[in-house]
């Protein structure tokens, strides 16, 4: 039994993945560029909240609701100021503007939030803490809310690709920004709504992590891998994918945990790396079908 | 009425320029075929109008508005439309969606997607058909509808023949010659005879310059041929 | 029509001057540990280190296309594995060489894995190799966990000794590699390189070897980290995995070999010089110091991507191909 929990509990930990990997994913699927500051802007999307919800004494769900027109804001501004030239430079480029970004967004926070730990656990009571036990399993109220979110977010903007006009002409800015701009796409604003999105999933997801566990401004980097990592279990590029490899991540780190708690991150390290062996031929972006 | 006027717009690649400084009126509501050799400049030229290709120097207007320095999209909007060399149909997207995508920005105008669907009635059959999936012939009908829907008053058309069987050339000119509401077009065509059966006017490039520059009555298929080769010396018609 | 008469040139009279200044500087440089105090050994020794790892990163980015965020695996390894080999009584300077080789092995062994990824997913895959290594070092109670450990064994030897043996060895690796690197870029394999950089299908059509360059230059990267890495444990003495596995190694490598000019051999040089001073001058304002490597690594990507070395207009080493018109040519 203590087996199957550690697998349900890998789910609701998997739907927290997948909620930071659908930025990453949905900009990687739209633009080809992996933008290494996406870890920290949810760290940063989930520090706002936290002040919010501290200092100002807001609750916090208007807290992050306040917050997410905000986080679209940003990313708007991020692919319009620096992205879209980035992306004029080449392949490289992003890498190395978003990297860099990565190091001013952590330690601007380390200024101005101290490199203390914080939690909204505090702030959001039973939530963060209260569960069912239903025969033997233990189903958390957060972890439950969480996988929900997850669930609807990334199938919701699998919709929105697939089915309306919003999303055909991303889906056909991102498969030929060129042609796109020869029947009207204005491909440069098509991108930025797709960073705008990325970045508020981050946020939502970064303020998650908050009330689940805690954050301080170095916590970016090891969310960006996570999610790097269910992206690529996923197989790169589908949020459906996206979504099944955060699940994966999960359930792998939490029964590593159950052997040994030291094992649970590299848990989930081996899997990718394992799906990397084997799904991923040679030169090949895209694992082979 | 003059829709398009090129003024001394010149186009590189790199160092090498592709179009020198050339200078081009079309009216409205006429058919333009521009023939010429490989790397003679015609797609570069096509690109360039349709804002795909930067211009390196000169003026592009669109009845009277400077759109040189408007992104590709813009001049969409204004109703400039290219169907590109290769169709460049979106690959992993259905026929209805390619039409989709171009039908959601599109200018006021005669075409929609009913309109289309019932003009080109091959499509009608192959909506949900993946456009990777498509023959050559189908692929370009594609193409030429959502570039149609689009609402363009100059429609650019990049090697309307190439690599399309017999049969699907004459479907895509029988289509394009009964087409009503037609807008004012400018096609690229390999085949001399159909550039000449179809156009109203013909132009030769060679080298990125104008060898000739004729109605289609007023000149045979020997003399476009000669400018094609660069047999009448370059001058002649510039 | 006149036949054009071109000569290809390897090498120009102020490439010719500055391969020589450069090996005089070397002979120069090998004399030091003779005439000055501890801290000025000590600190070129760390300067070295960062000139080999601001070659080795453009070497990778710069001439192969790869961005690693994962370079640190590299040094982590070279230094972990030349305690180890010390606990079990090899030599340390011995083991310094061995674990710089176990490192090119390493990479050997992972290149098939990381390079099956490109462009961004290289990046970030490269980054979970170092994090996973780090947790297995971590998990290693007789590699000293996650506190840390110290190399023994160099107290056999005088500190003047000690710290002169490390400065000469750090100049010996920099001197190699910057060799290595060097004969890569003149020979064929340098043109190959420069053609994957620029279309990884198109050079593969012309019959470049696109697989074996890319892990050549991924195997030698690694043999560089791990000699830095291993450097770095002989000038400190202490290493713990948190900070020799940290990813600000590779924010270091970027900000060097983009502010110098990434993908010219002269730019990593000046960067990690460059880098040296800014740190000496600002270390200590932290959290406002990396801002400031940040904003600039990022202003150079952007707005002058081949750095500050592009602004010098001679070429001190013979590495590109001048063509030169001989005769009166006529267009």
């Amino acid at each position: 039994m203590t087996w199957v929990n550690a697998v349900l509990q890998g789910i609701f930990l998997g739907g927290l993945y997948a909620l930071f990997a659908c930025g990453l994913s949905l900009m990687f699927g739209v633009m080809r560029i992996i933008n290494l500051a996406h870890g920290d802007l949810a760290v940063l999307g989930a520090f706002v909240v936290w002040w919010a919800a501290t200092s100002l004494g807001a609750p916090p769900a208007p807290a992050l609701i306040g917050a997410l027109p905000l986080a679209l804001a940003l990313g708007y501004l991020l692919q319009v100021t620096v992205l879209t030239r980035s992306l004029r430079g080449g392949e490289l480029t992003p890498l190395l503007t978003t990297f860099g970004l990565a190091i001013v967004i952590q330690n601007a926070l380390l200024l101005i939030f101290s490199p203390d730990v914080r939690s909204l656990a505090t702030v959001t009571g039973s939530l963060s803490t209260g569960s069912w036990q239903i025969g033997g399993l233990t189903v958390p109220y957060l972890g439950l809310l969480i996988l929900i979110v997850a669930t609807g977010v990334l199938g919701g903007l699998h919709l929105v690709l697939e089915r309306t006009g919003f999303g055909r002409e991303m889906r056909a800015a991102a498969q030929d920004p060129d042609t796109a701009a020869l029947v009207g796409v204005p491909a440069t604003a098509v991108y930025a709504r797709a960073t705008a999105i990325a970045v508020a999933t981050a946020t939502l997801a970064g303020t998650f992590l908050a009330v689940h566990s805690t954050i301080d401004p170095a916590s970016g980097p090891t969310q960006l891998i996570f999610a790097f990592e269910a992206v690529v279990i996923g197989g790169l590029g589908s949020l459906r994918g996206t979504l099944i490899g955060g699940l994966v991540l999960g359930v792998a780190q939490t029964i590593g945990a159950q052997i040994d708690p030291q094992y649970s991150i590299l848990a989930g390290h081996l899997v990718f790396l394992i799906v990397l062996l084997v799904r991923f031929s040679p030169g090949r972006l895209v694992p082979a079908a | 009425m003059t829709l398009l006027s090129l003024e001394s717009v010149t186009a590189r690649h790199g160092l090498l320029t592709a179009v020198p400084e050339m200078s081009l009126k079309i009216a409205e509501g006429e058919t333009l075929a521009l023939v010429g050799a490989n790397g003679a400049g015609k797609s570069t030229l096509l690109r360039t109008i349709a804002g795909a290709h930067p211009a390196a120097g000169g003026r592009i207007l669109l009845d009277g508005t400077d759109i040189t320095a408007r992104p590709a999209h813009e001049r969409v909007a204004l109703g400039l439309a290219l169907v590109p060399e290769g169709r460049r149909l979106f690959p992993g997207m259905t026929v209805a969606e390619n039409l989709a995508v171009a039908a959601r920005r599109a200018r006021e105008g005669p075409w929609s997607l009913t309109r289309v669907y019932d003009t080109f009635t091959v499509l009608a059959g192959l909506r949900d058909r993946r456009a990777s999936e498509l023959s050559g012939g189908q692929q370009q009908l594609t193409a030429i509808a959502r570039a149609l829907l689009t609402n363009p008053r100059l429609l650019l058309i990049d090697e309307v023949s190439l690599g399309l069987s017999p049969v699907a050339v004459d479907a895509v000119y029988e289509t394009l010659t009964t087409l009503d509401s037609r807008p004012t077009l400018l096609l690229v065509e390999q085949d001399l005879s159909r550039a000449l059966d179809v156009a109203g006017r013909v132009i030769c490039l060679l080298e990125g310059r104008i060898a000739l520059s004729a109605a289609t009555g007023d000149v045979t298929r020997e003399q476009v041929t000669e400018a094609y080769f660069g047999l009448r010396g370059r001058r002649a018609a510039t | 029509m006149t036949a054009l008469a071109y000569r290809i040139d390897r090498s120009s009279r102020a490439s010719r001057i500055g391969s020589s200044v450069l090996i005089g500087l070397g002979l120069i440089l090998a004399t030091v540990p003779q005439f000055f105090v501890a801290t000025v050994v000590q600190q070129l020794t760390s300067l070295f280190i960062f000139v080999i790892l601001a070659v080795m990163w453009n070497a990778l980015a710069g001439y192969g296309g790869l961005v690693s965020v994962g370079q640190q695996a590299f040094i982590g390894f070279g230094a972990y594995g030349t305690v180890f080999l010390a606990q079990r009584d090899v030599p340390p300077y011995l083991a310094v060489l061995l674990a710089a080789g176990a490192s090119a092995v390493l990479a050997a062994v992972l290149a098939p894995l990381v390079l099956r990824l490109r462009g961004g997913p290289f990046a970030v895959g490269t980054w979970v190799v170092a994090e996973t290594l780090a947790l297995l070092v971590v998990l290693d109670h007789s590699l000293g966990g996650g506190t840390g450990v110290s190399l023994r064994g160099l107290n056999v030897f005088r500190p003047d000794e000690r710290r002169a043996y490390t400065y000469w060895l750090a100049l010996a690796f920099l001197v190699l590699l910057l060799g290595a690197v060097f004969v890569l870029l003149r020979g064929r394999t340098g043109a190959g390189l420069q053609a994957i950089r620029d279309d990884q299908e198109a050079a593969a059509s012309l019959g470049v070897r696109v697989w074996p360059l890319k892990a050549g230059l991924y195997v030698l990267a690694g043999f560089g980290g791990g000699a830095a890495g291993a450097l770095i444990l002989a000038n400190t003495l202490f290493i713990e995995p948190r900070s020799i596995f940290g990813v600000q190694w590779t924010a270091y490598m970027l900000f060097m070999v983009l502010v110098g000019g990434i993908g010219t051999f002269e730019g990593p040089l000046l960067g990690a010089l460059l880098f040296f001073g800014v740190q000496y001058l600002f270390a200590d304002y932290d959290a406002w110091y990396l801002i400031g490597l940040g904003l600039t690594a990022g202003a150079f990507a952007l707005f002058l991507p081949r750095g500050l070395w592009s602004l010098v207009p001679v070429r001190l080493l013979p590495v590109g191909y001048h063509l030169r018109r001989d005769g009166p040519g006529v267009f």
